[in-house]
């Protein structure tokens, strides 16, 4: 168990370097490789914890979509470092300000709040048909998906298009000079006006 | 497994990201990582706190925030790109395209 902890321990640790690693790294590309690291390290968390699916959802939506798309976009816009990193400093006071504030605020929040003892509300016995006939972690995670809240399904579906179509209508890049096909127009033209008998 | 000693590693990354959006706050690419960093915490926060409790909605909503993260990251680079094509910039002082 302490072995176990440990591990975690060291894991969430890594995943936090990383993350600073992100926000201090020079050059974007490093920052988006860091990005990658912290990533998995967080998926290694949850896989430890036994939250299997979610660990591989995270694994491959994150690293697989996300920061793959960050990469393309650096490469694409070829940033120069130096532009970007002119007065670092300009808004760190203020900064510093609101995050002591909020961190602050969070630890007078936090032990009011956490201090339910779940452990005590579950009985302690174990019913054996329940533990021999459960459900893994996908299983129970798809019937509670598919039964109970299957417009949240609908409604991340939805936002995916909206994400897609989004994209594409910003990203779509028209040329001036290019000729082009319009379909109604040329649906609409009559083949008389067209065709010219020759003398 | 008593996962609570992880929560504030995961708070510390969530804090980490905010401070990342007010640091860089002349670069959009970085910001958009920035977000990326804090809805990851939040993320891993909502699994946890899904074990801890025993209560599978967590897990549900952990997805959910993981479709919006999807959907913000590639509406944000498209903007992004957008704007480096009209700007040759991704500066955000020269984010003056609706002033004038």
């Amino acid at each position: 168990m302490l072995f176990q902890q440990s591990i975690l321990c060291f894991i969430a640790g890594l995943a936090c370097g990383a993350g600073f690693l992100v926000i201090s790294s020079k050059s974007p590309v490093h920052s988006v490789l860091s990005l990658i690291f912290s990533f998995v390290l967080c998926s290694f968390v949850l896989l430890t914890l036994e939250i299997d699916i979610l660990a591989l959802i995270f694994l491959i939506v994150y690293v697989g979509a996300i920061a793959i798309l960050f990469l393309f976009v650096v490469m694409i816009l070829n940033v120069k470092v130096a532009e970007a990193r002119a007065n670092l400093f300009q808004y760190f006071p203020l900064g510093f300000f609101l995050l002591s504030l909020l961190y602050f605020d969070l630890g007078l929040l936090m032990p009011a709040s956490f201090s339910v003892d779940v452990a005590h509300f579950i009985p302690f016995y174990l019913e054996w048909p329940k533990a021999v006939l459960s459900f893994g972690c996908l299983e129970s995670i798809g019937f509670l998906l598919y039964t109970y809240f299957p417009f949240y399904l609908i409604g991340a579906g939805l936002l995916l298009l909206l994400a897609i179509v989004g994209a594409i209508l910003l990203t779509l890049h028209r040329g001036v000079g290019v000729h082009r096909q319009e379909v109604s127009f040329q649906n609409r033209r009559d083949w008389v006006e067209v065709l010219h008998m020759v003398q | 497994m008593d996962s609570r000693f992880i929560l504030p590693a995961i708070i510390f990354l969530f804090f980490i990201g905010i401070g990342g959006i007010i640091l860089n706050r002349r670069n959009l690419l970085l910001m958009l990582i920035s977000v990326e960093l804090i809805l990851l915490a939040v993320n891993i926060q909502l699994s946890l706190f899904a074990l801890i409790l025993d209560d599978l909605i967590g897990v549900i909503i952990a997805l959910l925030v993981l479709t919006v993260a999807a959907a913000e990251s590639a509406i944000g680079l498209a903007l992004l790109v957008v704007h480096y094509r009209i700007r040759g910039s991704i500066s955000t002082d020269l984010l003056r395209l609706l002033k004038n």
